[in-house]
């Protein structure tokens, strides 16, 4: 075991119980490391379970086999240590931009004018001047999920999970939030574990990529995705050795993808 | 238009603006259409009951013309008996009204967040809601007295299932996710039940307390009938029992247009305080 | 209009065929009652002694549970005969319109002496020993204008008290008044048979006056029918008031006393013996010829013009067809 990781998933299983039906086995026997400032891409098929290993990091389901260790301690609970970002949002519709990013810092302790100074702070930030008292259902989708990641970066975790955060984003706004996320990534640097089944945005935005099977979710493959060149600009979509990685990641799939299609079809 | 605006990440084009305006202006038009044409009908309701009742088919007994109900409004407006009446009827009613919202509200969050208190009121809510609460006039009477108290009580006794039920789908309805993010963000448990449940479902509680406003208005006018004394409904009553044609008619103008003003200033409240929500955005 | 235009037209055309098949048929008389121990809520059990039942005539007695709707059904020819008291008489003439109302029997009057007489009761450890005592208290009614209703307040304005000015009136059902009074949410409270003569009631509670002291001498409940129905139908008329005479006069009879308790038990499924007064010197006088004394009904509607609930007294002579009850009496001598 990696001494230096800040994250530890050890021989995590996870069965998903329905109201109704029967038990499925999400996640099988998953093992991984994430290290400090690291930035990790879940990539994997729909229904891999990669989005219920992000919850069970956040603790927001309990893990039930095999444990999971953030900074050396059991995650027993949801925590302002590890923030989160879903894909839906998940803003509070009835307070503004403003509103939204001060929750989190009101429940620090936390001086009002130092709460206000670093809510604008992470408003503009995210280049969202202009719009702190508007609310969430007067944005578009992306200026949404910007107001959630300031949301999230107020509060200053210290590993910051998103759930395919770019997913309910049109192509071109996607293409922008990635470009963006990256520069906050550089300016506030964090440890981030990122789910997607986009795979060129795995490649674009990760340090490494853990490839998920079908269900019931494994780790199948690590793939270093870091690149020698240090800008990421949108060029290094063109790059030959950004065309080859997303290659090696597409065969590590699709081969996942057709399984849980097949799956789907049963 | 800032709404409107917003919704764009680019700036909008000149012609997109002046477009949003043609728009705006057409709503209105159509909007004054919308309530002229209901003014509309109601009118041409009135000229029909107006209209038959002068044609000699029915008696003034069975049927007085509006003009004459009208005119028996106007006489109990300045003797200010329409006022002191009035405003019996709407203190019950807004009384009871506003018990139930607040003991319906903090009862269905109870039970959301509770499993006991669920498991304790879930039957009695199941069993007591399809009842005719009315029906238990006579028992209140006997406990509470003719008074106020015991009308307000049946009022709020009808009034409250709708709102718990509301409360409660409102609550089961929240977002997983928006729990998740208060939690994340280091919210307790009360603090997540009434800053993050009960805003989240206000959309749903509001909807219960609009269905509520009716029936307590509703149910206080049913007790006055069965009971007596002042109100809408006791007047209403004892005109019936002196063959006052005229004055049940009067009741029943009164009542239709208290009702309509309530149901109307409830809509305008909701639209205040969901100003952030969709439906209003648009 | 036309739809309107057409359900008139199956109206009085149904209308039109109730009448032609009169003739042929025995007449329909619905009447209407409200309180058990009215007449036509026990008629039928001794229609045995009913001759002409059948022949010429059927009855059908219709329950109504307040006088308003009768009036209403009296409007709207859905009863034949009503059975209001005094006070609702000017209401359904002069409010109702109906012109052309007309008494036409007794049902039974109140303070004839020697008989009884609705008591105002209080509590017997009350302080208030005299009418006048009464200003400043709650009074209980079982609804304002009612006959009841009109006796107590004709009481009180003879002693110099107005309603609101002087007492408060809250309204209550019968069966609640005794409540009302134990829990002192009232002071005085009216007791009508066959509450007033509940062992519970009497324990705790004491008559402070009774109609008699108001108004003397009360025909509280008459008979009434509208003209265009008796002029039609007289002679079918005389038959059933024959009869009604006869079941009347068999029930007063006390050799039948037992038998009418039963009656009377059975119709409001309590034990018979709650109605061991009925029919006697305990019960309110039924006149053995069913004739209303006008005198006495003039005098009620007269006060019940007084005390504000109608708009004009009126002549009860004018309104009163005494015939067919005068007919009927002289067969029977």
């Amino acid at each position: 075991m990696d001494d230096a990781a800040q994250i530890i998933i050890d021989k995590v299983n996870h069965t998903y119980r329905p109201p109704r039906g029967r038990p499925v086995l999400a996640l099988a026997d998953v093992s991984l490391e994430v290290r400090p400032r690291e930035f990790l891409a879940l990539l994997g098929p729909s229904g891999c379970g990669k989005s219920t290993l992000l919850y069970l990091l956040g603790g927001f389901l309990p893990t039930e086999a095999g444990r999971i260790l953030v900074e050396g301690k059991p995650v027993a609970a949801p925590g302002p240590d590890r923030g989160i970002v879903f894909q839906h949002f998940a803003l509070f519709p009835w307070k503004t931009v403003r509103g939204n990013v001060l929750y989190g810092l009101e429940r620090q302790r936390m001086p009002r004018s130092e709460r206000e100074q670093r809510a604008q702070a992470f408003i503009d930030l995210v280049g969202l001047k202009g719009f702190e008292d508007s609310y969430p259902s007067q944005l578009s989708g992306g200026m949404r999920q910007r107001t959630a990641i300031a949301r999230t970066l107020a509060f200053d975790p210290n590993i910051l999970l998103m759930d395919e955060p770019f997913g309910a984003l049109d192509a071109q706004t996607r293409s922008l939030m990635q470009t963006e996320l990256l520069g906050i990534w550089q300016r506030t640097p964090k440890t981030v574990v990122f789910v997607t089944h986009d795979v060129q945005e795995a490649v674009y935005l990760a340090d490494r990529v853990a490839v998920m099977s079908a269900r019931p979710g494994r780790i199948k493959a690590i793939v270093d995705t870091k690149f020698k060149f240090g800008a990421r600009d949108p060029g290094v979509f063109r790059s030959k050795e950004f065309v080859e990685k997303v290659d090696e990641l597409w065969d590590l799939v699709r081969v996942e993808a057709l399984k849980a299609q097949e799956e789907k079809v049963a | 238009m800032a709404a409107a605006m917003a919704r764009v990440d680019d700036q909008p084009t000149l012609a997109a603006a002046a477009a949003d305006l043609t728009q705006a202006a057409a709503r209105r038009l159509d909007l004054v259409f919308r309530s002229g044409a209901a003014l509309l009908s109601i009118l041409l309701l009135l000229i029909c009951w107006e209209l038959f009742a002068r044609s000699g088919r029915v008696t003034m007994f069975m049927l007085p013309p509006f003009s004459v109900v009208a005119e028996q409004i106007k006489t109990d407006a300045l003797s200010g008996d329409l006022w002191r009446n009035l405003g019996v009827t709407l203190y019950r009613a807004l009384a009871g009204f506003a018990i139930a919202a607040c003991i319906g509200i903090v009862l269905g969050v109870s039970m959301s967040r509770n499993r006991v208190v669920r498991w304790f009121c879930d039957p009695i809510i199941s069993v007591g809601f399809p009842m005719p609460k009315i029906a238990f006039l006579p028992v209140i009477i006997l406990w509470l007295g003719v008074y106020d108290v015991s009308k307000i009580c049946v009022v709020v006794f009808d009034a409250i299932f709708p709102v718990v039920t509301a409360t409660l789908a409102g609550i089961a309805a929240v977002d997983k996710e928006l729990v998740w993010s208060a939690r994340n963000m280091g919210a307790s448990e009360r603090q997540l039940t009434w800053q993050i449940m009960l805003p989240a479902a206000a959309p749903q509680i509001l909807t219960g307390l609009q269905v509520a406003l009716p029936i307590a208005l509703i149910v206080e006018i049913i007790a006055e009938m069965v009971m007596g004394g002042y109100g809408l409904g006791g007047a209403m009553m004892s005109a019936s029992r002196f063959a006052n044609s005229p004055g049940v008619f009067a009741g029943i103008v009164e009542i239709a247009v208290v009702g309509f003003l309530l149901i109307r200033a409830m809509a305008v409240l909701r639209r205040r305080l969901l100003s952030w929500h969709q439906e209003t955005a648009e | 209009m036309r739809l309107v235009r057409i359900v008139f037209a199956g109206f009085f055309a149904l209308l039109l065929t109730a009448g032609g098949a009169a003739n042929a048929d025995p007449l329909k008389i619905r009447a209407g009652w409200v309180a058990p121990g009215n007449w036509f809520s026990i008629w039928l059990q001794k229609k045995d002694l009913a001759r002409h039942f059948g022949q010429s005539y059927v009855l059908v007695p219709v329950h109504y549970v307040g006088t308003p709707p009768m009036v209403t059904a009296l409007a709207t020819n859905e009863v034949d005969i009503a059975n209001l008291a005094f006070s609702t008489l000017g209401i359904a003439i002069q409010n109702a319109g109906l012109n052309d109302l007309r008494v036409i029997a007794d049902e039974f009057q109140d303070g004839v002496p020697g008989y009884y007489s609705q008591e105002y009761m209080v509590l017997k450890d009350s302080p208030i020993h005299k009418v006048e005592d009464l200003k400043g208290k709650v009074v209980a009614t079982n609804a304002e204008g009612s006959a009841v209703d009109v006796a107590m307040k004709a009481m009180l304005h003879k002693h110099g008290l107005e309603p609101n000015r002087d007492y408060t009136i809250i309204e209550a059902p019968f069966p609640a008044m005794r409540a009302m009074l134990a829990e002192k949410k009232v002071d005085l409270i009216p007791a009508v048979l066959p509450f007033s003569y509940d062992p519970a009631l009497r324990s705790i509670a004491r008559d402070l006056f009774v109609a008699r002291d108001a108004l003397g001498i009360t025909d509280f409940v008459t008979w009434q029918a509208r003209k265009p129905f008796l002029d039609k139908n007289r002679a079918a008329l005389v038959d059933f008031m024959e009869d009604s005479l006869r079941i009347t006069r068999w029930y007063e009879d006390p050799a039948n006393h037992q038998a009418a308790m039963q009656i009377l038990g059975d119709l409001v499924k309590r034990p018979p013996q709650i109605f061991d007064w009925v029919f006697t010197k305990r019960d309110v006088y039924h006149d053995p010829n069913m004739l209303p004394n006008l005198d006495a009904l003039q005098k009620n509607v007269d006060a019940t013009h007084e005390l504000g609930f109608t708009r004009a007294s009126f002549d009860v002579k004018q309104y009163a067809d005494l015939s067919i009850v005068q007919e009927a009496a002289k067969r029977l001598q």
